[in-house]
């Protein structure tokens, strides 16, 4: 790995202990991690400090939650045993050494292996099930937003700007559920200390602040939920470039503007 | 158990280095793997509390936290044979379990949503991660000393990067997610982020150094 490649891999450290990379950025390091004892050294790091962070929230388990844990690992045997290196195991029972005997020991470690084998599948369960239920809830997010979308009576307004491949800005509006949907494409990040800021154009009034938002790297952003309130004379929609947190009223030119179509 | 800090310099010292056992905790494991029910209490007395606060943080209702918690040890027990010392210390391993399990459950049960609008709602300071400390009256002195060292490594943070490093911690947000939160930049919030954990990780240093690093 050259130096650059090492030093960017180092900045994902962090980000990679806390797992707030992105899919790409996940497998990029990893492929790293793989080959790079540093990388590893600096990631044990990280989770150690992860693991002092966790004493920043102590607090008091109920005083039954012990015996709760004592009474399950009392129920579900002993643990998986793996042999740490050079540890040798104790000897935990012994087995008579008669046919009868070793017919019992046979049975007992097949329960064993079946158990820890339905454990096994137990967990895999669980995490199939987590992973399901998240892929459900962004499905469900999907739809919920397409809803919002396709709804009857919802108008779009497009904004955009001249040019080959201008910034795209496109505003579903519910009058009826009195709601918004933005969704943007082409459309860079702000500056750095800066957002974007979508604004309600009203007739013959000042514009209403509305949602402070940014964009993905790749121009693209989906907001939803846009209250745009009922009875106000709503003519058009603008987005600013705004300070970081939003601006009740615009600091600058609108770069993108379009009115709305009539009711 | 005097916290010693010099106003002039901002690193954290302590009268005396926190309690580290290495051999010790990863001994208690050991003998865990080998189905010692004492051992596993042992290391429940020692760290329930710090993974149960991770926990209740993460979830939000005391029920929850306590199933997470239970439920992380119970892992433990299962998978203490596969624990490598040589690659960080128990707190880090065991913390990991309790974290992911708790955030899988914000996941599964949706409400992630809830939590994150109650983080944007609220200032920095204020944000429900960021709660009042532990009940001295129910923390024993150990716990409250690692507890103060934690907080004075945070104090260091600027209150963006303590925001930025919460709601990764506790809400398990990416880059891009707090990004969006927070109307910054993806590439601020990414710097943000990995400064304040270097910085955590310089102040802390001292007390995980000879954890089997």
């Amino acid at each position: 790995m050259s130096d650059a490649s090492q030093d960017t891999m180092r900045d994902l450290v962090p980000g990679y202990a806390l797992g707030a990379l992105s899919p790409e950025e996940t497998r990029a390091f990893e492929a790293a991690l793989a080959a790079s004892p540093e990388l590893a050294a600096e990631l044990a790091e990280y989770r150690e400090v992860m693991g002092l962070l966790a004493h920043e929230a102590a607090g008091t388990p109920g005083p039954a939650l012990r015996a709760r844990l004592m009474e399950r690992v009392r129920t579900a045997a002993s643990p998986r045993f793996v042999s740490p290196p050079g540890a040798p195991m104790p000897p935990r029972r012994s087995i008579t050494p008669t046919l009868v005997g070793l017919g019992l020991a046979a049975s007992i470690l097949m329960a064993a292996g079946l158990y820890f084998k339905t454990k096994e599948l137990e967990l895999r369960l669980a995490s199939a099930d987590s992973a399901s239920a998240a892929l459900s809830e962004r499905l469900a997010g999907r739809e919920a937003t397409l809803d919002a979308i396709l709804a009857p009576g919802v108008q779009l307004t497009t904004l955009t700007a001249t040019g080959d491949q201008p910034p795209v800005v496109q505003v579903f509006w519910d009058r009826r559920q009195q709601k918004a949907v933005l969704h943007t494409f082409r459309l860079p990040p702000a500056p750095s200390g800066r957002v974007y800021q979508l604004w309600l154009m009203r007739k013959g009034a000042t514009p209403i602040a509305s949602r402070v938002f940014n964009t993905e790297t790749d121009g693209h952003l989906l907001a939803e939920n846009i209250q745009v309130p009922a009875g106000e004379p709503i003519v058009g929609f603008a987005i600013s470039v705004e300070p970081a947190g939003g601006s009740p009223q615009p600091t600058t030119t609108p770069i993108l503007f379009a009115n709305a179509a009539s009711e | 158990m005097q916290l010693l800090r010099d106003a002039t310099d901002t690193r954290v010292m302590t009268s005396f280095p926190l309690p580290r056992a290495p051999a010790t905790d990863t001994e208690l494991l050991r003998r865990t793997a080998q189905g010692d029910e004492a051992a596993l209490g042992t290391l429940y007395d020692k760290y329930a509390g710090a993974l149960y606060g991770v926990a209740y943080r993460i979830a939000g209702e005391r029920a929850d936290a306590e199933e997470i918690v239970l439920d992380a040890f119970a892992q433990a027990w299962r998978e203490a044979g596969r624990f490598q010392g040589e690659r960080g210390s128990v707190i880090a391993w065991l913390t990991m379990i309790c974290r992911s399990r708790a955030l899988d459950l914000v996941r599964a049960r949706g409400r992630r949503g809830r939590l994150v609008a109650s983080a944007h709602a609220q200032e920095p300071e204020k944000s429900p991660a960021m709660g009042s400390g532990p009940d001295a009256d129910t923390l024993d002195p150990e716990q409250l000393e690692r507890n103060a060292v934690v907080r004075i490594a945070l104090g260091e943070l600027s209150a963006p990067q303590r925001q930025a490093v919460d709601l990764a911690y506790y809400q398990g947000l990416s880059h891009s997610e707090i990004a969006e939160r927070l109307g910054e930049p993806l590439g601020t919030i990414k710097t943000r982020l990995r400064l304040g954990m270097q910085k955590l990780r310089d102040a802390l240093r001292p007390y995980y150094s000879g954890q089997g690093l």
